[in-house]
């Protein structure tokens, strides 16, 4: 198998699993889908040279380049006051109404990278080890950024229950 | 705290993006990377090329800077000299004023000092000079009077004759004798 059809016949197996990651990433799904064809495109440059598990490594530029990609400013979220046409409805599963979505409004005002930490920590699950090599960086980085985005999450005034609320 | 993190992965099912055109859009990504990958290698290259066609002119221009100067010719040839150099009793030699070098192609043969004003008492000085037996032969050397003033003392058979120009053209000139020794 030529190195072409290789790839072709990864990305037509492996994105839609790539494309949840992204999209828990950036929040959007057009620009999850312009996030994960950004990485392959980037990864058939490298494709000859990649040891071992390419999905691992387009799953790396996936993190990589959405955190570069927060920095810049066009990319950013911009806040609106309607809802935008067909945006999806989900019902949550907390025994609060509307809780889980406080909670993905929570994350999604985190920064970038302790965004991704918490991600690929606790929503794909991901170890410490693993968390780490996807961005680059060391456990222990891993750590403090996890213990600073739980921190702000515990403190995020959308999800402090009511009852904190009225006694503070 | 973790666990319902966890529970927002459920956010992610449903999406789809847009599968149909994927791989057709991911191939046209790589095709404008790639140009833009050869652009600018070629920008590169033209680029490198500039810099080390200027790098190479400025060092031929520095390396033009720092050659060596070929000293003058003198414009009146000068018999080969001899090391020997007759002082008269009762004069003072002093150190010259005129140093090795400072008139390039010419040697300092002697200096005297005239102790009386304005240089009215003639110097005499003997040369020892090789192979002037010609009458055509002469020795033409600088002398500093003043600090303003340089003289050309041009020697020969018959005397010497003393100027203010440095071009040989003589001026308020006494001859004095002088002796030449084979």
């Amino acid at each position: 198998m030529t190195d072409r059809a290789e790839f072709d016949a990864f990305v037509v197996g492996r994105s839609p699993a790539l494309l949840r990651t992204a999209y828990l990433l950036v929040r959007d799904e057009a620009t999850a889908e312009d996030l994960l064809q950004t990485a392959l495109s980037k990864a058939w440059f490298a494709w000859e040279r990649i040891e071992g598990d390419p999905e691992h490594y387009v799953r790396r530029i996936l993190t990589t380049t959405s955190a570069s990609w927060w920095r810049r400013r066009w990319h950013r979220e911009q806040p609106t006051a309607a809802v935008p046409e067909g945006a999806r409805s989900y019902v949550g599963s907390g025994s609060e109404p509307g809780h889980d979505q406080d909670l993905w409004d929570a994350v999604g005002r985190l920064p970038a990278r302790q965004r991704a930490v918490i991600v690929l920590r606790y929503i794909e699950d991901r170890t410490e080890a693993e968390t780490a090599d996807l961005l680059g960086c060391s456990r222990g980085t891993v750590k403090s950024q996890c213990s600073k985005a739980l921190a702000k999450l515990r403190i995020d005034t959308s999800l402090v229950p009511v009852d904190e609320k009225s006694a503070s | 705290m973790t666990t319902e993190l966890k529970s927002l992965a459920r956010r992610a099912d449903g999406i789809e993006g847009r599968p149909a055109t994927r791989l057709q859009e991911v191939h046209r990504r790589i095709d404008i990377s790639r140009r833009r990958r050869k652009a600018s290698f070629a920008a590169g290259a033209v680029g490198l090329a500039g810099a080390t066609a200027v790098t190479a002119i400025a060092l031929r221009t520095s390396e033009s800077r720092l050659a060596p100067t070929q000293d003058p010719t003198p414009s009146v040839s000068s018999p080969t000299p001899t090391s020997v150099l007759e002082v008269p009793d009762g004069q003072e030699t002093i150190p010259a004023h005129i140093k090795p070098g400072d008139i390039r192609g010419w040697e300092l043969r002697g200096s005297r000092t005239n102790a009386d004003a304005d240089g009215a008492t003639d110097v005499s000085l003997t040369v020892q000079t090789g192979g002037l037996t010609d009458l055509q032969s002469h020795v033409v050397t600088f002398c500093h009077g003043t600090p303003d003033t340089w003289w050309v003392l041009k020697l020969d058979l018959g005397g010497v004759d003393g100027a203010q120009n440095a071009d040989g053209s003589m001026q308020n000139g006494s001859r004095a004798p002088v002796r030449l020794v084979q």
